[in-house]
């Protein structure tokens, strides 16, 4: 399903302007979305799932113009759709819940709905808990089980916004395995601001910055940007004032300092997409220190 | 299944879970039932001690009980629908193809049917009482007629104010102002000194259909000779039809406007 916004702007109430000439076509297959908090990202998720309207530009969505009432509808009956602040009605059972969801998915078939339920909780690992209220469940439960309601319509477009954040190390592998595994035969929107997620999922990705689309390309070809610009120091003393430090690692009774920076103060070391994607943000002067490995 | 009926079957069933319905119900009705056993000269409850006509008991002496749910009700239901939003629910089901309109009535009628379920069942235990006690199976015909005719229609009115209010104010606040605003058409009569809808066909108690349908003493219908007047004409069929009409028709107005200030706020 082919997603195509051309010049997006976005601005709330307050005069925040939050999108800003957005212009993005995804094919199809996975596409990660990064960025800072407060980069646009959420915004642009709910221009895309129908939620908010765009105040110029246009998208349209597997040929639909999200412009029009019919057009939305269309794009929200293929749509799964895991929104960054997910709430769940902590009265009802995970079952339950999934059920209600289902429900207004269109899954009007009481025994179908009953055995996609079943398969979703399996799918993220809480079948156990699914007789459970919700009112009991961990975050991380409590996110699976916004995955799980995501994938209830066996959705043509996927859109996740930050789906790993509370999850476990396990979990989140999990996750990431499942994406790229739904992604073979439909399109996927990862926006998410752990850039690890995105490495290992996408090869695809765009980045935001303070609203603007600042990088749309491959992984590799973002990776390659911090080529010459990653260094590595150890050091028990003072870190060099340049660059941004992506990590710290304790070595030898010193630190091991991953740096990256224009200018080199130490040996190179090889670039990962997080190091291009701070370069990125250094040549755009944005603040990169709210992304997380 | 419609969204509506999927909205309202999981409303129903989140809502007759809360511990609140059954308490704001079942506190006042112990009073009255208490009240009702000791006869106390003070509530006016004595006089029914001897009655043996199950309208009159069904219409007037559970009367006694009738005004303090609209309270009740504007109090437990004034929550439903902007804590879709304070959950964080609202943005995932605005996501689904499942149209609006059809899940905010759902919402709306189940969270009332919910509401009324412990109500409905303070009036069959009375009727039941009565039907026992005084051998009248008529008690339950009059007491679902009161049931449909007086209570449904003041729930249906507090249930859309509190889908409006908690959106133009904190819940809490609105809680005390639909309490007040319940409390003072009950007190109110048509010649207070405080601006009153008592006796007019938008009475909030009700006075139109109990006069006119009941034969109630307790409802004061006709003209006084006071302000607003043009709302109080002679107690016929059409009177009380009409001010069923009113009531209904205040709550869908209220229930518009609570549906459409919702999707601008989603916005």
């Amino acid at each position: 399903m082919r997603l195509d916004t051309v010049r997006v702007s976005k601005t709330f109430r307050g005069k925040v302007r939050a999108l800003e000439d957005v212009s993005l076509t995804v094919p199809g297959g996975i596409l990660g979305l990064l960025g800072a908090n407060g980069a646009g990202k959420t915004t642009l998720m709910r221009l895309l799932t129908g939620l908010i309207r765009p105040d110029s530009g246009r998208i349209t969505i597997g040929g639909h113009d999200m412009a029009t009432a019919d057009g939305r509808l269309a794009v929200q009956r293929v749509l799964g759709y895991l929104p960054q602040d997910l709430g769940v009605y902590p009265d009802l059972t995970g079952r339950q819940f999934l059920d209600y969801v289902a429900l207004l998915k269109g899954l009007d078939d009481r025994q179908y709905r009953r055995r996609r339920v079943g398969e979703l909780l399996e799918l993220v690992n809480i079948a156990d808990a699914g007789d459970r209220k919700l009112r009991g469940y961990s975050g991380g439960m409590r996110r699976r089980v916004g995955i799980a309601q995501a994938l209830l319509n066996d959705p043509e477009l996927l859109i996740v916004d930050e789906p790993t954040s509370g999850l476990d190390p396990e979990e989140r592998i999990r996750f990431r395995t499942l994406l790229s595994r739904l992604a073979e035969r439909r399109t996927v929107l990862l926006s998410t601001h752990i850039v690890d997620d995105v490495a290992q999922t996408c090869t695809e990705l765009a980045v935001l910055g303070r609203g603007r689309l600042i990088y749309r390309g491959t992984v590799g070809d973002l990776t390659a940007q911090a080529d010459g610009h990653v260094w590595s120091l150890v050091t028990s003393g003072q870190v060099p004032p340049v660059g941004t430090v992506v990590a710290a690692l304790p070595h030898d009774g010193a630190t091991r300092y991953r740096i990256v920076a224009a200018t080199r103060p130490a040996a190179d070391a090889e670039p990962t997409l997080e190091d291009g994607y701070v370069a990125l943000a250094q040549q755009h002067r944005l603040t990169a220190t709210e992304t997380t490995a | 299944m419609t969204a509506f009926a999927a909205t309202a079957r999981y409303e129903l069933r989140m809502q007759l879970r809360k511990p609140a319905i059954w308490i704001a119900t079942g506190l006042p009705f112990g009073l009255y039932a208490l009240f009702a056993v000791l006869g106390s000269d003070s509530t006016g409850l004595q006089r029914y001690r001897y009655e043996t006509s199950p309208k009159v008991w069904m219409v007037d002496a559970l009367g006694w009980f009738t005004p303090v749910l609209p309270m009740v009700f504007g109090i437990v239901l004034a929550d439903r629908l902007v804590r879709d939003r304070k959950l964080g629910v609202a943005e995932l089901l605005d996501a689904t193809p499942a149209n609006r309109s059809a899940r905010l009535v759902g919402k709306y009628l189940g969270a009332c049917a919910a509401t009324a379920v412990p109500v409905a069942l303070v009036y069959l235990i009375v009727a039941v009482a009565f039907m026992v006690w005084r051998e009248q199976p008529a008690a339950l015909w009059w007491g679902l007629a009161t049931f449909t005719v007086v209570v449904v229609p003041l729930l249906l009115l507090a249930g859309s104010l509190s889908f409006l209010g908690p959106q133009l104010m904190p819940t809490p606040l609105f809680r005390v102002l639909v309490a007040s605003l319940f409390f003072w058409a009950a007190v109110t009569e048509v010649e207070s000194e405080f601006p009153s809808f008592a006796g007019t066909l938008l009475s909030l108690t009700m006075d139109y259909p109990l006069g006119v349908f009941f034969d109630s003493p307790n409802a004061t219908t006709g003209p006084a000779g006071v302000a607003l007047d043009f709302l109080r004409p002679q107690p016929t069929t059409g009177a009380a039809v009409l001010s069923l009409a009113l009531i209904l028709g205040l709550a869908a107005a209220i229930l518009w406007a609570a549906g459409a200030l919702n999707a601008r706020t989603s916005e």
